[in-house]
């Protein structure tokens, strides 16, 4: 079923991106591959409409989005594994939970909404017109939300000056 | 290459766990495809896919196969899909109530007056819920719903007195709501709303629309029982707006929240006819049968079908092609399955059983209604309070039937039965597709007596797959906590034990171990790490008799051969935990690694009980709440932490 292949190729490639994101946007080690797959599983129940949708990665980008949201305060991505993976060792796991902590910490500079425009359109690199769309806020606000926010990590030396222009 | 960048590129991540994600994903995807229905009814279901039928007006979709539904097709579940059968007419249907209904009448009216089996989830006296856990990994905490509620199961919210979306705070008090903005240094009263022909309200929050639900008081509203569902715009929060009231017949028996979606299961007792009354003089009970029998005889559909009114005038609720026929032993009257989306809460999906249910529990795809037995509309269900143990006479068989859940909509799909009563909603718990129960029977002795049963839908049947009986020989379950692959329960009586069950192998649960100690417990709470909260009570004997008082033990089940208690502390004497009749009296704070709960005293105040777990040990602080209502005190966590306590009207923040 060249749906089912066709998802295959989807997650394989995403899935670094979206794990990163997740933790980029607070989340633990522990809680962002959770995150990550529950965003998965709900895009694979939804396939059709992702496939439909004008642009996967926004759609995507807004179930992972949603996810936090919602469930941030019932935790169920932390609390709810239905299916666990097999325990898969990254690296010691020491490693993963420094960098998370360090990028936390760099990230509270930040506001949560400029934190979703940083990491969806500087980190995943969505384009401006997918970031607006994930976050649902307009274009403009993307813009000037990512330069306050770039300009603000710049200024705590987490990050280089944003030349701007179009990715 | 700076360190935000660097961070981004050196995070290592495992491989993409793409089979997994895709085997969840065919678990729980619900609607793919359908074949286009012809003449109605699609008579074949496929396994693990909804049967719905198109709603194409009569022209089916071009194109052989399957026809994959984008998510605008207007999709119509086709209701009854198992063994119950739907009514062919609405005379059909008015028939069999009419038959069914002079079985039982008698020259005083109704064998057993006009009971209702509503509500009694309110007062469930178990402690149970779905926390799935891994098979390697410890069992987990679970913190509340996001509106702040205790839940039995995540992601699927509950009615109650108060809610939050993190930046309001709505309470109900009977009538009235009062909306709080709770984002500065104290939580600020912002407004207040009164409802019209409303009483014993309780809410549920979608975003900025409130919907509560409770009775209609309506003067005019007829002698029988009548539900309102009143939603609200909380948009602007100092000018709460009433967007619809809807009433319905019945009593709201259960109420849940899936995102947007609410269902409601309304239970419509027998038609309030107006029944002569036997005087004792000589031929008046045959006068006064005959009349009765003639009324039920004469009966309409009106008197037995639950009607709705959102405004414009009371319509029948349910079509009587969408009311199916359930077995005579499930007491008589009307069960309606509702469902509507909080932003449109006129357009209702119902669907409706001819019987009562005694309980219903909702997992995340699922509803389960139990039959009220025949006890006639009295909940034929146990209620399992330790302290006396009812009789379970009658209920040596209980029918459950499961309804499978598409958005608004609900359709059966299968019919199970099971030896023993269930006693409450938090008995029930469904995990990969499967339906674990806790039951009660009366062995040949007549002592009750305890049972773990695994059911899972085999065509349209819940077929059970395995059982382990002989928990608690006499005594009563009171609390059972179901994770994905093991059970905690406790009974008592004598010796109170703690059991715990292996569920890893559906066909045999295993006894695990059995932990006596003083005390029983009547709520369970996972705190993750391998630690169990248990609320509960002891009871002790002296000479003036039994005294007891709340005790909440923390225990490590890290190991459920060996479940230990690491700590316990004990309340005054005559203090009862409210969680064990109202779990959402507790709240567990995961980041605070505090358990907040109240406690009923002697002399009629209510108790907080703080129990912060520090290593191992339980740090307890109780503190007095002005107010004399079990149910107005509650806890609820925001986003940011900051934890709120209501204390009857009185709603402050609470420091830890």
């Amino acid at each position: 079923m060249d749906d089912q292949d066709d998802f295959a190729a989807f997650v394989a490639e995403r899935w670094a991106t979206l794990v990163r994101a997740a933790v980029f946007l607070g989340a633990a080690p522990h809680e962002a591959e959770d995150l990550a797959q529950t965003t998965l599983v709900l895009c694979y129940r939804k396939w059709d409409r992702v496939q439909g949708a004008d642009d996967r990665d926004a759609y995507v980008y807004r179930m992972l989005m949603n996810t936090l949201r919602s469930d941030r305060r019932s935790s169920w991505w932390r609390k709810r594994d239905p299916h666990p993976l097999p325990d898969q060792p990254i690296g010691d796991g020491t490693e993963a939970a420094a960098i998370a902590d360090a990028v936390h910490r760099a990230m509270a500079t930040l506001t949560p909404d400029q934190q979703h425009v940083v990491v969806l359109r500087y980190f995943v690199q969505l384009t401006e017109a997918q970031t607006a769309a994930a976050l649902g806020i307009p274009a403009g606000t993307v813009k000037s939300r990512l330069s306050r926010s770039i300009a603000a990590l710049s200024a705590n030396h987490h990050l280089a000056e944003f030349a701007g222009g179009s990715r | 290459m700076t360190d935000l960048e660097d961070a981004w590129n050196r995070y290592p991540t495992s491989a993409a766990p793409v089979a997994e994600i895709a085997a969840e994903g065919r678990r729980m995807r619900r609607v793919r495809a359908a074949r286009p229905a012809l003449g109605g009814l699609v008579a074949a279901a496929v396994a693990a896919v909804l049967v719905v039928a198109l709603d194409t007006g009569g022209s089916s979709p071009t194109g052989g196969g399957t026809t994959a539904l984008s998510p605008h097709q207007p999709v119509r579940l086709v209701a009854f899909q198992a063994d119950l059968r739907p009514a062919r007419s609405c005379a059909q249907l008015l028939n069999l109530y009419r038959q069914r209904g002079l079985r039982q009448v008698t020259a005083y009216g109704w064998n057993g007056g006009n009971m209702y089996a509503g509500l009694a989830e309110q007062r469930a006296p178990m402690g149970a819920a779905a926390v799935p856990d891994a098979q390697s990994t410890p069992i987990k905490g679970q913190a509340s719903s996001s509106t702040g509620t205790n839940v039995q199961e995540v992601g699927v919210d509950e009615p109650d007195g108060v809610k939050t979306n993190g930046s309001l705070l709505v309470r109900i008090d009977g009538d009235t709501i009062a909306v709080y903005d709770v984002t500065g240094d104290s939580p600020k009263r912002v407004s207040t709303l009164a409802f019209p022909y409303f009483a014993d309200g309780q809410i549920l929050l979608a975003g900025t629309t409130l919907i509560a639900l409770g009775s209609d008081r309506e003067p005019s509203a007829s002698q029988t029982p009548s539900a309102r569902v009143v939603t609200v715009a909380l948009a602007d929060a100092a000018h709460p707006r009433i967007t619809s009231s809807v009433s319905y017949d019945g009593v709201i028996s259960s109420a849940r929240q899936h995102g947007n979606t609410v269902r409601l299961v309304l239970t419509t007792g027998l038609p309030a006819l107006a029944f002569a009354q036997a005087d004792g003089s000589p031929g008046s009970q045959a006068r006064a049968l005959a009349t009765n029998r003639g009324l039920v005889a004469h009966s309409t559909l009106r008197d037995w079908l639950p009607t709705v009114d959102s405004g414009s005038g009371a319509r029948q609720l349910l079509d009587c092609g969408n009311v199916a026929v359930t077995p005579a032993s499930v007491a008589l009257g009307t069960t309606s399955v509702v469902g509507f989306q909080a932003n449109a809460p006129t357009a209702t999906s119902a669907i409706g059983i001819t019987g009562q249910t005694a309980v219903a529990y909702e997992s995340a795809d699922h509803l389960y209604l139990t039959g009220a037995g025949t006890q006639m509309g009295f909940c034929a269900c146990p209620r399992p309070l330790a302290a006396h143990v009812m009789g379970y006479g009658g209920v040596d068989r209980t029918a459950i039937f499961q309804f499978d859940l598409l958005g608004d909509q609900a359709a059966h799909v299968a019919t199970g039965t099971v030896a023993g009563a269930i006693a409450d909603r938090w008995s029930m718990d469904e995990a990969g597709g499967v339906l674990r129960i806790a039951t009660t029977s009366v062995i040949s002795d007549g002592s009750p007596t305890s049972s773990v049963v695994t059911l899972k839908p085999k065509g349209h049947s819940l077929v059970q797959l395995g059982r382990l009986d002989g928990l608690g020989v006499g005594e009563t379950l009171t609390s059972a906590r179901w994770f994905d692959r093991y059970a905690v329960l406790s009974t008592a009586r004598q010796t109170d034990p703690l059991f715990t069950v292996d569920l890893g192998n559906l066909a045999h649960p295993k006894l695990l171990g059995a932990l006596h100690i003083p005390g029983y417990s009547t709520y369970f709470h996972p705190l993750g790490n391998g630690l169990l909260l248990g609320v509960g009570q002891n009871v002790s004997f002296d000479s003036s008799g039994e005294r007891t008082q709340a005790q909440v033990g923390l225990f490590d089940i890290s190991d459920l051969s060996h479940v230990r208690r690491l700590a316990v502390t004990s309340l005054a004497q005559w203090t009862s935990p409210v969680a064990g009749s109202d779990p959402h009296a507790f709240t567990w704070l995961p980041d605070h690694d505090t358990a907040l709960t109240s406690f009923t005293s002697q002399n009629g105040r209510i108790l907080l009980g703080e129990f912060k777990v520090v290593l191992r040990t339980l740090g307890t602080k109780l503190i007095s709440v002005p107010a004399s209502d079990p149910s107005t005190v509650r806890t609820l966590e925001l986003p940011d932490g900051r934890v709120v306590l209501m204390a009857g009207g009185s709603v402050s923040f609470l420091s830890l």
